[in-house]
């Protein structure tokens, strides 16, 4: 016997949009990817606070030269970017 | 493993995918893959207390079955003892103990009490409360006896495992009788909510906890009135916008998995009672303390005494819920002495007076909401008289809050004055963008709040209970 409540998801259905589990993956996909690019500083500083070893080694390595290739790239210069104005704005008094 | 961060990020890909591609037909491989992944998530923190939780989720079971072959006595008295007996262990035992000694050693008899450091497993005050709630609503009859499977998935499902919102059997096992069907208005309002939390923790809440409020509270004697007065307001917009974005998370982490979970917050901070704050806070404790203990207690039967009576012992022992602290009992009694003083006017107040002014009734309650804040996150009794005392004392100084920080604790009680319908609204808008614009959009939000974020990730407040 299940409960009525409410939840923040409950939303009607979109008409006209199918395959909602595809639509959310494909999501997922995209943004993941586009965060490799842009945001490689973030998989990189992950993978040099994983515990050493072996593994976390060979990871670095490829980490670091990923990071190296998107900043050459400058796919890493808008979130650099961001992140000192807010350096900038956590400074001012 | 905490929600923002890169190691969840992977480890919930993993299981979204997972459960989504191998459990899409077999609703028993998809719950089995669920418990598993709740497991590695909880086994992040400390493997032995996987086997507390699954014991946990046996008890509870078989005192289920047993309410249910045998009659409600004495199966439920045993069952409620038995899930007060683990938590009263982890959490008050300690305590119990540090309070005792005192006393023992006044009589000479302390001297062999042992010095027992019990660790506080991860959210052990939300899976008790949720095993407790089912074995009163088997013996209520409000809701059907779970299968192992299910009442451990229960117990266990990572989104709402460590920190609520606490999600009863009546919720939750009907959906796990199939295997849930995705909407994209599901998934957009899921995907909002886990952007919507993550601005509010990453940004908001550690921000102000890290560069403002931790410091104050931890030093209360060197600072201003007017530090101490901010601080306060500070800590009042941390504690929203860190529980409200684990509860926001949770929500949607489960609504990508397909599982609808209920509203925890409701803009609290613009109630214009501590009744009304209390339909809009912690929704899902606040009514499980209703319906379990309020009413169990007589709830509003027996004449305004005995309803003050119930108020105040609920909220008391809701104080204690929160931890073994005398801080935490006085924060719940002043809750529990307003709601009644409150009830007390509401029977009392002669016809014809008018009510306080709308913005003032929600600039009181917000206040008398910041003073319980206050003795809620100070670490003893002393600090918080400590920190009232210099409020009182109107002592000037310097001030330490930055433009920046004045922004957030603005924006953060700004936040409860949007039309409550925004979100939704966003949500079903984002429903119709196809799908690599989401994922742009939802990379570069990503990409800015990482940006913005302070560095390292601070524990949810709420992990602590």
């Amino acid at each position: 016997m299940a409960d009525s409540f409410e939840s923040p998801v409950d939303l009607a259905d979109v008409p006209g949009t199918a395959a909602p589990l595809r639509w959310a993956a494909t999501s997922l996909a995209v943004a993941t990817l586009f965060l490799l690019a842009t945001n490689s500083i973030a998989l990189k500083s992950w993978v040099d606070e994983q515990t050493p070893g072996p593994w976390q080694s060979r990871a670095a390595v490829v980490a670091t030269d990923w990071h190296a290739r998107m900043t050459a790239l400058g796919l890493a210069t808008p979130r650099a970017a961001l992140n000192r104005l807010w350096l900038d704005a956590q400074a001012q008094r | 493993m905490l929600f923002p961060t890169l190691t969840f990020g992977i480890f919930f890909l993993i299981v979204f995918a997972l459960v989504w591609t191998l459990g899409a037909r077999d609703n028993e491989w998809r719950k089995l893959l669920l418990l598993v992944a709740s497991w590695v998530f909880y086994g992040a923190w400390d493997w032995r207390f996987v086997l507390l939780l699954i014991a946990s989720a046996f008890i509870n079971w078989g005192f289920a079955r047993a309410i249910t072959l045998h009659g409600r006595q004495p199966w439920l008295a045993l069952g409620v003892i038995a899930n007060l007996a683990i938590l009263g262990f982890f959490k008050y035992f300690g305590f119990f103990l540090e309070e005792l000694a005192p006393v023992l050693l006044r009589f000479g008899l302390g001297r062999d009490l042992p010095l027992l450091q019990v660790v506080l497993p991860v959210g052990i005050s939300f899976f008790t409360f949720q095993g407790m709630s089912y074995l009163i609503d088997i013996a209520r009859g409000k809701t059907k006896p779970a299968s192992l499977l299910d009442i451990t998935l229960l117990m266990s499902f990572f989104p709402h495992l460590v920190a609520g919102p606490i999600v009863r059997a009546s919720h939750l096992v009907p959906q796990f009788a199939s295997v849930p069907k995705l909407t994209r208005g599901m998934a957009a309002a899921g995907l909002a909510l886990i952007l919507w939390g993550l601005f509010k923790k990453a940004v908001v809440a550690s921000e102000l906890s890290v560069t403002f409020v931790d410091p104050i509270f931890f030093d209360p004697a060197s600072r201003s009135a007017a530090d101490l007065l901010l601080g306060a307001y500070g800590y009042a917009v941390q504690i929203y916008c860190d529980f409200s974005a684990y509860s926001d998370m949770a929500v949607g982490l489960a609504a990508l998995l397909g599982y609808r979970f209920p509203r925890n917050f409701d803009q609290p901070y613009r109630s214009e009672s501590l009744q009304d704050f209390w339909r809009r806070w912690h929704i899902s404790l606040s009514s499980w303390l209703r319906d379990y203990l309020y009413i169990s207690l007589g709830g509003n039967r027996g004449g305004l005494w005995m309803i003050c009576r119930n108020l105040l012992i609920t909220m008391v022992l809701g104080g204690i819920w929160h931890g073994a602290k005398w801080t935490f009992v006085i924060w719940g009694a002043l809750h529990g002495l307003v709601l009644a003083a409150e009830r007390i006017w509401r029977d009392v107040k002669p016809a014809g007076w008018p009510s306080l002014p709308r913005p003032l009734a929600i600039l009181l309650t917000f206040h008398i909401v910041t003073l319980g804040w206050i003795f809620f996150r100070a670490p003893d009794f002393a600090t918080a008289m400590a920190y009232l005392g210099g409020i009182a004392s109107l002592r000037s100084g310097s001030v330490a809050l930055t433009p920046l920080l004045a922004l957030l604790i603005v924006g953060g009680m700004a936040i409860h004055f949007v039309p409550p319908g925004l979100l939704p609204r966003l949500a079903g808008r984002v429903a119709r963008l196809p799908a690599p614009a989401l994922g742009l959009a939802m990379g570069g939000l990503v990409l800015v709040i990482d940006a913005m974020r302070f560095q390292g990730v601070a524990e949810f407040i709420y992990y602590q209970f």
